[in-house]
C-alpha cells in the first residue's frame, strides 16, 4: 500500500465513522461577551468554558471578548443576519426590542424541557416574556439594599436604620460628624445617577405606586412621586450624598466607608465585590441590609434589577447546543464553582440554592445577604430599578434629569413631568418592559 | 484613467457615500436599531427642532467653535511667532509643544480629571488645603463646558503651533529683514508681514476648527458625558445618546444632518474664499 494509499483510506475511514449513526459532529456555540480583566477572563475560560466541555463533550463554547460595546456590535450583526448563538443583552428592555424584531428565538420548550421553570425564580421567568411568549432569561439578578461599616457602627453605638426617618437622624448625626452620609457619586458614570433615584423612589414612594405608574395606571405626576422627589432633593441639598458627588465615584466613595469617611452605601448587590477589595484587605467588616423605607412602605424592601439576559439567537444553527450551554449556566454545578470566585456578578436567579456545593469559600455577609434577597422576593417584599423596568428613553431622561432636579433646574414637579411625557410616549409605542 | 482612480473611488464610495446617504436617508424614518426602518417625513427634525436640549447642545457648540476659533489660534500664532525667532532650542520646543497632541485622548482626560480637577486626588484638592479655593469645573453646570474646553486647548494648540511655524518658515526672510530694518517689533512684524503671509494656513486652520468643533465628542463624552444637567451636552454627545441609549437611529441621523450641515457651511465658504483669492 503506498503512502497516497494508506492517507485516502485514512480519510475515507474517518468520514465513515463521522457518518456513522449515533455520532453527532462538534458543535460549536458563540458568545460575544463585554470587557474583562485577564484575570476575569481566564475564570470565564476556566470555570464556564471548561466547566461546559467538561460536562458537555462534543460542544464546544466558544467565548469572545469584544470590548465595552459589545451590544452594539452584536445589534448590527444580527440586523445582518449574523451575530453569536447567545444573545447577551442589557436586560428585559433589550431583549423586547430585539424579540419585537424576530432577531431572538422562543425558549418555552427548552424551558419546559430543560427544567428552567421549576429550577428557576419565576418572576424572574415572567421578565423575559413578550406577548406571553419567553425570550430571555436573567443571567444574574441584583438587588439594591444598604451596605455599611459594622465595626464603625458599633463603635459609635449606631443600629443599620429600617425606617426613613431613622436613617434621616442618622445621616444628621454622620454630617454632624464629618462624615458624608451616602456613599455615592458619578464621576465617569453617569447613570449612578438612576440608582440613587431607584432607592429613593422605591423607598419613599414604596413599589405599588411605582408598579401602578410602569402599568400606565397611575401618573409619574401623582403628588406621592412628587414628595419623593421633594424630599430626594432635600436629601441632596442637605450634603447627604457629599459635597463633591459630580467629582467622586462611587468606588473611591465605597472605600471610603472603611476608615469611616462615608457613612453607609445605598448600593447595588455588585458592591460585594468592592467589600472583598476593600473591607476585607483592611480587616474592616461590612454589613448589609434592606434599605430604610418611608411610613406604609413595606419592610424589607429590595429594589430588584436584572442587569443581563440570554437569549439564543433565531438565526443560530446550533440552537439546541446554545440552550445547552444557557442550561449549564443555570447548574448548581456551575454556581458553585464560579460563585466563591466572583461574588456580586454571577448571582443566577436560582430558586433553591441549599443543594449546591461551593467550591471554595463564600463569605458569611454573601450568603445572608442572597439569603435574605431570595427571601423578599418569595414574599414579594421587592422594588423596582430604572435600567430594568423603565423603557430606554425614560431611564435616560432619568439619568440626566436627576442633575436638573438637584441642580435647580428642575422643580421636582417640571422633572416629573418631563418623565411622565416621556414615559407616556414609550407606553403607547410598546417599549415599557414587562413587569413581574 | 479611471482605472487609476478606482481604488481611492471604491474606498470612498463604500466607507463615506454610502454611509452619507444612509444616514440622509435615515433622517427621515423611524428606526430602533432592530427592526425595518418605517418612513416619517420630517417628524425626526420637528422632534429634534421642538427637543431644549438639542438648543442647549447647538448653543454649547456654538461656543466650543467661538473658544478655539480664537484661543490655541492666538497662543498657536504667538508661539509659532517666537518659535521662528529664537535661534537654539526651536526643536526642543516643537517637540515639547506637540507631546500633548500625541497622547491618547482617554489618557489625557484621565489625567486632567483625576490628577488636576479632582478635590480629592489632584492638584485642585492639593490647593484647597493651602486656602486657594479652587473648584472643581467639571462638577459646575456654569463651567463644566469651559473645563473641557480647557483640556481639549492644552492638547490642541501646540499642533496649531507647529502647522503655523511651518507656515512662517516660508516667509521669505528679506521680508522680515527689511521690515526690522524699518524698524518693525515683534508685534509690528505679526501683523504687518508674517500673519498676512500666512493667511491661507490660518484660513484653513479656522475652517477645519469649525468643521471639528461640531464633531467635538471624545473630552466631553469621557469627562462629563454632557453633565451637569446637560451643560457640557453637545450635538454628537446627544446623537450618541439617541442612538445607542434611546435606540432612536432616526432622530441620532437627524441631529447628525445638523451637524454636517454646519461642516458642509465652513467648508463652502472655504471654497469660496479660495476661489476668489485664486481670482485675483
Amino acid at each position: 500500500m503506498t503512502k497516497l494509499t494508506r492517507s485516502l483510506s485514512g480519510v475515507a475511514l474517518a468520514a465513515i465513522a463521522l457518518m456513522a449513526p449515533g455520532h453527532a459532529m462538534a458543535q460549536t456555540v458563540s458568545w460575544w461577551y463585554e470587557a474583562l480583566t485577564p484575570e476575569q477572563q481566564k475564570l470565564l475560560d476556566d470555570k464556564l468554558v471548561g466547566g461546559f466541555a467538561a460536562s458537555h463533550p462534543g460542544v464546544t463554547l466558544e467565548l469572545e471578548y469584544r470590548g465595552n460595546a459589545v451590544e452594539n456590535q452584536q445589534r448590527l450583526a444580527l440586523m445582518s443576519g449574523g451575530g453569536p448563538d447567545i444573545i447577551n443583552s442589557n436586560g428585559p428592555a433589550t431583549a423586547l426590542s430585539t424579540a419585537k424584531a424576530g432577531q431572538l428565538l422562543a425558549l418555552d420548550d427548552y424551558a419546559a424541557k430543560l427544567g428552567w421553570d421549576k429550577r428557576l425564580i419565576p418572576m424572574f421567568l415572567s421578565l423575559g416574556k413578550v406577548d406571553g411568549v419567553l425570550y430571555s432569561i436573567p443571567k444574574n439578578y441584583e438587588a439594591m439594599g444598604l451596605f455599611y461599616n459594622a465595626d464603625i457602627f458599633a463603635a459609635k453605638g449606631w443600629t443599620a436604620p429600617k425606617t426613613v426617618t431613622e436613617m434621616e437622624t442618622l445621616a444628621d448625626t454622620m454630617l454632624a460628624e464629618g462624615m458624608t452620609p451616602f456613599v455615592a457619586g458619578n464621576a465617569g458614570f453617569r447613570p449612578a445617577n438612576e440608582q440613587f433615584f431607584t432607592v429613593a423612589l422605591n423607598q419613599l414612594a414604596g413599589p405599588a405606586a411605582i408598579r401602578e405608574a410602569l402599568a400606565g395606571t397611575r401618573p409619574w405626576t401623582d403628588p406621592v412621586f412628587v414628595e419623593a422627589m421633594t424630599k430626594f432633593k432635600a436629601w441632596y441639598d442637605k450634603g447627604y450624598y457629599g459635597k463633591d458627588y459630580f467629582s467622586t465615584s462611587t468606588i473611591d466613595a465605597f472605600a471610603g466607608m472603611v476608615t469611616g469617611k462615608t457613612g453607609m452605601a445605598p448600593q447595588g448587590t455588585w458592591a460585594f465585590s468592592w467589600v472583598k477589595d476593600y473591607f476585607e484587605p483592611a480587616g474592616a467588616n461590612a454589613a448589609f441590609t434592606s434599605i430604610p423605607v418611608a411610613e406604609g412602605v413595606p419592610y424589607p424592601l429590595f429594589p430588584i434589577g436584572v442587569g443581563s439576559a440570554l437569549s439564543i439567537n433565531a438565526k443560530s444553527a446550533n440552537p439546541d447546543a446554545a440552550a445547552q450551554v444557557i442550561d449549564y449556566i443555570f447548574s448548581g454545578d456551575f454556581y458553585g464553582a464560579i460563585v466563591p470566585q466572583w461574588q456580586g456578578e454571577w448571582n443566577v436567579p436560582l430558586a433553591d440554592l441549599s443543594g449546591i456545593t461551593m467550591q471554595g469559600e463564600v463569605t458569611p455577609l454573601y450568603k445572608e445577604a442572597t439569603t435574605m434577597i431570595a427571601d423578599a422576593i418569595a414574599d414579594g417584599s421587592y422594588g423596582y430599578t430604572t435600567w430594568t423596568f423603565w423603557p430606554p428613553k425614560s431611564e435616560q431622561y432619568i439619568i440626566s434629569g436627576v442633575e436638573e432636579l438637584w441642580l435647580n433646574k428642575a422643580s421636582p414637579e417640571q422633572f416629573l413631568a418631563g418623565l411622565q411625557e416621556i414615559f407616556a410616549g414609550e407606553l403607547a409605542e410598546g417599549s415599557v418592559p414587562p413587569l413581574p | 484613467m479611471w482605472l487609476f482612480a478606482l481604488p481611492a473611488l471604491s474606498i470612498n464610495v463604500v466607507i463615506i457615500l454610502i454611509p452619507a446617504l444612509l444616514t440622509i436617508a435615515l433622517a427621515f424614518c423611524q428606526w430602533d436599531g432592530f427592526s425595518m426602518p418605517v418612513f416619517v417625513g420630517l417628524a425626526n427634525f420637528n422632534a429634534v427642532f421642538a427637543d431644549r436640549v438639542f438648543w442647549i447642545a447647538l448653543g454649547n457648540n456654538i461656543k466650543w467653535t467661538l473658544i478655539f476659533l480664537t484661543v490655541p489660534i492666538a497662543i498657536g500664532l504667538f508661539a509659532a511667532t517666537l518659535l521662528l525667532i529664537i535661534k537654539r532650542g526651536r526643536t526642543l520646543f516643537q517637540i515639547v509643544y506637540f507631546m500633548p497632541v500625541v497622547v491618547a485622548t482617554a489618557i489625557t482626560a484621565r489625567v486632567w480629571q483625576g490628577m488636576i480637577y479632582n478635590p480629592n486626588t489632584g492638584v485642585f484638592g492639593l490647593l484647597q488645603r493651602f486656602g486657594i479655593e479652587l473648584a472643581d469645573p467639571l462638577a459646575h453646570t456654569e463651567t463644566a463646558l469651559y473645563g473641557i474646553a480647557a483640556v481639549d486647548l492644552w492638547h490642541w494648540w501646540g499642533f496649531l503651533a507647529v502647522i503655523f511655524l511651518a507656515a512662517l518658515r516660508q516667509v521669505p526672510q528679506e521680508m522680515v529683514e527689511a521690515a526690522r530694518l524699518d524698524g518693525a517689533g515683534f508685534f509690528g512684524l505679526m501683523r504687518h508681514i508674517l500673519i498676512p503671509a500666512i493667511a491661507p494656513t490660518i484660513k484653513l486652520m479656522m475652517v477645519m476648527t469649525v468643521i471639528w468643533s461640531f464633531l467635538v465628542f471624545d473630552f466631553v463624552y469621557i469627562l462629563t458625558q454632557g453633565g451637569p444637567a446637560y451643560s457640557s451636552e453637545v450635538l454628537s454627545t446627544l446623537a450618541y445618546r439617541n442612538a445607542f441609549f434611546e435606540f432612536d437611529l432616526g432622530r441620532a441621523a437627524a441631529v447628525a444632518l445638523v451637524i454636517a450641515l454646519f461642516g458642509l457651511t465652513a467648508t463652502f465658504a472655504y471654497v469660496r474664499l479660495q476661489a476668489r483669492e485664486g481670482a485675483n
